[in-house]
């Protein structure tokens, strides 16, 4: 079964690039415009990783990482940036992401990074 | 020996061949004879019978004017033209030992006083600022008695040799006769010169209409005043309405209209005395010249003074609006480097979609088969992610662009909503949320578009990083257009954010006053000078609960063409 990816991006054109490039790697993307969608749709078939953008409206990556931990979901997370920020990318290694990603993304790092999220081992530490 | 051979081998481009040379000062000579002729036989038609004493001298107008006009390796031309055109004037009535002194004395005053203006004045000389006028005035005075201490008309009086008047007559009439054709003829001459004709051709219609105003009027006075008899001439109030057609021509038409129109009112006050009509016609012949030789100068030097005056003001107002242009281009600058982080954001996102469209397409020609469907359609958006990343860019060049500044109608709306787009990313990082309230059917102002959006993108980009140390929920900025009387428009910038310095709220204005770790401090004191330079206002007050509200305060413009107190600024020509 195609592991599904759930990628979260308040841009529109970010999502749809996004689905496409997963589509054609042969992975089983969905797409939402918001972390609330993304929890909401928590009831169906659960993805197998994230893909994250670190700021959006309402609740960014970060945020959104605490909410699933607060529901006991653990999702391996990769987050998305346009903002190349130190700061930022150490808050986001440290609230427990698998990768910090800035965009544009190749497509080889980003589906390494994917291979990577998943196939991690529960309870190895993060590079 | 190779760049000998290079340097002869490219001839120099645009240098005139010696038949062109020889044709110019050929027709240079002939116009200067010409004109200083003309200028004798009029000055000798100004003097008193049997008499050496005449009201003005022009002809040595002319040739100060032409030396003015010439480089100093062909002043002997202007001079040999000077002089052969004082030998047909004065032949054969004035005797060649005579015209042979007057020769060598007018070339010696005039040599003298133009190597002293460019010496202390510089050139060109245009008579738009007070120091010219006033060195200028002061070096025609100087040479024009030292030329007459050298003139046979006082030399020989001084010896009793010419009859009919002393030296304490002939010095003044003499001095000045050449300081009135220096204060008169030389002005409009050198000025109009340096016009040319394509200068005359280029003149706004509106400028030939005032010019032509001036000059009827000037006519119509002048007729009444120099030209009737001493019963209505002599009437004193009727000299005073020469000055509103010159002051007229000082403060609209500068020192080109001042000269011209002074030198018309000449021209028709010796016209009158030649016809023994006006209010110059006294007992004596000296008292009639001296009359009106003193007239003549005491009407150009204060109407010269005056067009030099506001030349000088008006310089520095297109100076101030250039620097005032050129610190409003450079905050700009600034204000973009401190949006280049969230632009470089705004731009990442198209430029990711393309990556990502790309390499997905790119992976989708290796299926089989192939989805050519797919594929289009990952081109097609690939096109315009392009274009949109394009947009930001041409957005952001724009805005730095220094461009010239022009004013045009400027929609407040369209004004409010692209300082929303150049700060969006801005915004969205810094998670403020927006609301804009806008009145509908707002009246346009009339402004320059580039420096208005300044203004209030600055004030956007301050009250979002005024409200970084609150919580993010709470971080509201409120934009409003609305009119401020009936004949204003106000935009309202409202923050929650961290207010200003009670008591003292101006000081945010003040020049290299910040808050900012990284900031000019000029932002605001730029904001409200081009606030001030379109007639409108900014100022700003703390909240009652939080943060601040910046008001911007511009002049509505209606329809009609008119604008309510809107700054307008034009380049003087």
């Amino acid at each position: 079964m195609p592991l599904l990816v759930a990628i979260v991006d308040d841009d529109e054109a970010v999502r749809v690039s996004l689905r496409r490039l997963c589509s054609a790697y042969g992975l089983t993307p969905r797409t939402f415009a918001s972390v609330r969608q993304l929890l909401d749709s928590m009831e169906e078939r659960r993805p197998d990783c994230l893909i994250l953008d670190a700021q959006m409206p309402e609740l960014g990556a970060i945020e959104a990482q605490e909410q699933l931990r607060e529901r006991g979901i653990d999702i391996p997370a990769i987050i998305i940036t346009g903002r190349d920020d130190e700061e930022l990318r150490a808050r986001s290694m440290s609230s427990g992401a698998a990768a910090f990603l800035c965009k544009p993304i190749d497509a080889d790092v980003l589906m390494t990074a994917i291979d990577d999220a998943i196939n991690r081992v529960p309870g190895e530490p993060r590079d | 020996m190779r760049a000998l051979q290079l340097a002869t081998a490219v001839p120099y481009v645009n240098s005139p061949s010696a038949p062109q040379r020889i044709a110019r000062v050929g027709s240079q000579f002939v116009l200067i004879a010409v004109a200083y002729y003309l200028g004798a036989r009029l000055g000798l038609g100004l003097r008193f019978q049997d008499s050496q004493m005449g009201v003005v001298w022009p002809p040595n107008g002319v040739l100060l004017a032409a030396l003015l006009l010439t480089p100093r390796s062909r002043w002997w031309t202007v001079l040999l033209a000077g002089a052969v055109a004082h030998v047909a004037a004065m032949y054969p009535v004035t005797p060649a030992w005579r015209w042979v002194w007057q020769i060598a004395a007018n070339s010696a005053m005039t040599v003298a006083a133009a190597e002293a203006l460019r010496r202390f004045v510089g050139m060109p000389l245009r008579f738009d600022s007070v120091r010219q006028v006033l060195v200028y005035t002061a070096t025609a005075f100087v040479a024009t008695g030292l030329c007459a201490l050298m003139l046979p008309a006082f030399v020989r009086s001084l010896f009793g040799l010419e009859p009919g008047y002393s030296p304490r007559v002939s010095l003044p009439a003499v001095m000045l006769a050449n300081t009135t054709g220096m204060l008169l003829v030389t002005p409009v001459i050198v000025l109009w010169a340096q016009r040319g004709v394509r200068g005359l051709k280029e003149l706004a219609a509106r400028h030939l209409l005032e010019g032509t105003a001036i000059l009827l009027s000037l006519l119509a006075v002048g007729a009444l005043a120099f030209g009737s008899g001493p019963g209505v001439a002599q009437f004193p109030p009727l000299l005073i309405w020469i000055f509103p057609p010159l002051l007229w021509a000082a403060v609209r038409l500068g020192p080109v209209g001042s000269a011209t129109a002074l030198f018309f009112v000449a021209a028709l006050s010796a016209l009158g005395m030649a016809r023994h009509v006006g209010p110059f016609i006294m007992p004596t012949e000296a008292e009639q010249v001296l009359s009106l030789q003193l007239f003549w100068i005491a009407l150009s030097l204060p109407i010269l003074l005056l067009a030099a005056v506001i030349r000088e003001r008006e310089r520095a107002e297109d100076t101030l609006h250039d620097l005032r242009h050129q610190l409003a281009h450079a905050t700009r600058v600034a204000t973009a480097g401190e949006l280049s982080g969230a632009f470089a954001h705004e731009l990442r996102q198209p430029l990711t979609a393309i990556l990502a469209n790309a390499q997905a397409g790119i992976r989708l020609l290796t299926h089989q088969p192939a989805k050519h469907h797919e594929v289009r359609e990952i081109l097609e958006d690939i096109a315009r992610h392009d274009r949109q990343a394009a947009e930001v860019i041409a957005r952001l060049r724009s805005f730095v662009l220094e461009g010239k500044s022009s004013f045009d109608t400027v929609e407040v709306e369209t004004l409010v909503r692209d300082a929303l787009t150049l700060s969006r990313s801005t915004v969205e990082l810094s998670q403020v949320e927006v609301q804009a309230q806008i009145c509908a059917g707002l009246p346009p102002v009339r402004g320059d578009p580039v420096q208005l959006l300044q203004v209030v993108l600055n004030l956007i980009v301050n009250a979002c990083e005024s409200m970084l140390a609150v919580p993010a929920a709470e971080r509201r900025l409120r934009l409003g257009a609305a009119p401020l009387g009936e004949e204003q428009v106000e935009v309202v910038i409202a923050d929650c954010g961290v207010g200003l310095p009670a008591g003292h709220e101006d000081r945010v204005f003040e020049p290299f006053y910040t808050t900012k770790a990284k900031g000019l401090g000029l932002g605001l004191a730029v904001g409200r000078s081009i606030a001030a330079a379109h007639g409108g206002r900014l100022w700003a007050e703390n909240n009652p609960q939080r943060g601040a509200t910046f008001h911007l305060a511009l002049g509505a413009h209606n329809g009609n063409g008119k604008h309510a107190a809107a700054g307008r600024h034009r380049r003087r020509r």
